[in-house]
């Protein structure tokens, strides 16, 4: 039996319980009123259900039967149904043929075992029958104490995205294919001139000539360069190996730089393992490799310096090393080597031709292939001085693994540049 | 002297390459699409073609087609000169009929058409 001390308790009593209740009924109306109509949410609920309206995502989210309960405006955008038209009914309504089934399997399987997954490129059908690509994430809904309660995923439309990429693909394949008659042109008939045909030269038409052909093979080599950023970039160039001697790509690529090198009076010392005959490679993009790599060891190394090469096997892989005792590349700059269209700024002043865009091709192309490539460098402006000329350089590395690069399909080969 | 077949749509282009062929001592024909070259190829008899890819009417890739399947074009040399590095389709429909070399143009030698055209025409 319970004994209240006065009646002024009581009247506390009742009026708590009257306000549970009222909170009660509150709350079965609101629940009841998110069954009739879901974004009909009031008090804390609001912010988020603003948020989420808001969003720029598109989100949808399941009971555990992964029947929808809800679909937010963004989503009934992208898909061209409402949220009147699919509620209680299941996301696959939005499959399209061109994703394979494993893809949407996935899906599920971590979302039951309570897990998320983002899923790239998941082609999707509208209302409309037409499709669009997206970016898909699933995640579960938990509650605090660990439980699922419900299914959502978030997806973007990235078909425009896909679609300005494909743009800027064509277009650079537009301009380097409308580039190449006039410079072919310009190119043949420098060549015309230069041969005496139509008449002797003196010493400085000969002089402006030769300069006209090396701006032409300059421009050659942009465009090629352009190409493959383009193909890298879009993921359309394919990886053929084949078994190739990298010992022998790279006196092909020494061959070009000969004059150079003498020019320069480079000393070049060699080594290369000769257990290592044959390797499973793209002779293209070893051919890059070693074209860039030598070529700016000679470029970035002054008169009478010297450069190696050295091709050994190292465990797993093809260890290629390639040294110079050129400016070094600056300490604060050493992270955007790779980086497309940059230049160090020692290099810049030094008034060394380049566009940039070497290394970023090489490192995609190779690490696509299953390579490496890092560098070590010292002495560049603003590492720690050093006086010797023998401890100034820079030292690149690069690994291909020994059983081979892998294969990919593609619709482009990566282009070779000619050497200037 | 032997008779080449230059098959090229940019004037200039055929008009660089005549002079130099005709420089060189050789009998030059001209065509500046795939068509007029087809036709030439067969009533001329050419010892050997210089052909280009991307023309007008008819593609290079279309002309070698059709003379690999004709008796009278089934063995003529074919020097291909194309505009740009080839993606791997068409360097594979370019192999099938197999031409003698395949040259990039921008980046041609003139002295280097010469010397290949004259081991072509050695062999």
């Amino acid at each position: 039996m319970l004994g209240f001390s006065s009646n002024q308790e009581v009247e506390k009593l009742k009026a708590a319980l009257e306000s549970a209740l009222a909170e009660k009924e509150k709350i079965s109306a609101e629940l009841s009123e998110l069954k009739a109509d879901p974004r009909a949410v009031s008090g804390e609920v609001h912010i988020f259900q603003s948020i989420v309206d808001a969003s720029t995502e598109a989100i949808l989210i399941t009971d555990l039967d992964g029947n929808i309960i809800y679909v937010n405006p963004t989503w009934e955008r992208v898909t061209g149904y409402s949220l009147i038209d699919i509620k209680g009914k299941n996301p696959r309504l939005l499959r399209s043929s061109k994703t394979p089934q494993l893809a949407y399997k996935k899906m599920w399987d971590s979302l039951k075992n309570g897990e998320s997954l983002t899923t790239e490129e998941i082609i999707n059908r509208r209302k409309d029958g037409t499709e669009y690509e997206t970016n898909l994430s699933v995640f579960p809904i938990k509650s605090k104490g660990g439980e699922i309660l419900f299914y959502g995923s978030l997806h973007q439309d990235i078909t425009l995205r896909k679609e300005s990429d494909r743009v800027r693909g064509e277009f650079v394949s537009l301009v380097s294919h409308q580039l190449n008659t006039p410079l072919s042109v310009i190119n043949w008939y420098a060549q015309m001139l230069l041969s005496g045909r139509v008449g002797e030269l003196n010493h400085k038409q000969i002089q402006y000539l030769n300069e006209i052909g090396y701006s032409i093979k300059r421009v050659i080599n942009l465009v090629n360069a352009l190409l493959n950023v383009s193909r890298v970039e879009m993921g359309t160039f394919s990886i053929n190996p084949e078994p190739v001697s990298l010992a022998g790509i790279a006196e092909g690529v020494l061959g070009e730089l000969a004059g150079k090198l003498m020019e320069k009076k480079l000393k070049l010392e060699k080594r290369y393992d000769e257990t290592l005959v044959s390797i499973n490679a793209d002779s293209k993009i070893v051919w890059i490799v070693f074209q860039n790599l030598l070529s700016n060891a000679i470029k970035y190394t002054p008169e009478g310096g010297s450069i190696s090469l050295s091709i050994i096997k190292d465990g797993e892989n093809a260890l290629i090393k390639v040294t110079d005792t050129g400016y070094g590349i600056p300490e604060d700059q050493k992270s955007q080597i790779f980086t497309k269209m940059f230049r160090a700024d020692n290099v810049k002043s030094n008034e060394i031709e380049g566009n940039g865009l070497g290394l970023y091709i090489v490192k995609a192309t190779l690490e696509a292939a299953g390579g490496k490539i890092w560098f070590e460098s010292v002495g560049g402006h603003g590492s720690p001085s050093r006086e010797a000329t023998d401890e100034r350089g820079t030292a690149f590395y690069v690994t291909i693994p020994l059983t081979g690069m892998k294969p990919r399909a593609g619709t482009k080969v990566i282009a070779t540049t000619a050497e200037l | 002297m032997a008779k080449i077949l230059i098959v090229e749509d940019e004037t200039p282009l055929r008009a660089a390459l005549v002079d130099t062929l005709l420089n060189e001592g050789f009998e030059v024909l001209e065509a500046k699409d795939g068509e007029e070259g087809l036709t030439a190829a067969l009533s001329q008899k050419p010892d050997m073609i210089l052909l280009d890819l991307l023309m007008p009417k008819m593609s290079g890739i279309k002309v070698m087609e059709k003379l690999r399947a004709d008796p009278l074009g089934k063995k003529v040399p074919i020097v291909v000169l194309t505009n740009q590095i080839p993606d791997d389709k068409v360097m594979a429909d370019v192999i099938k009929y197999e031409p003698a070399y395949y040259l990039v143009k921008a980046t041609l030698n003139l002295n280097e058409v010469v010397a290949k055209i004259r081991a072509t025409l050695g062999r």
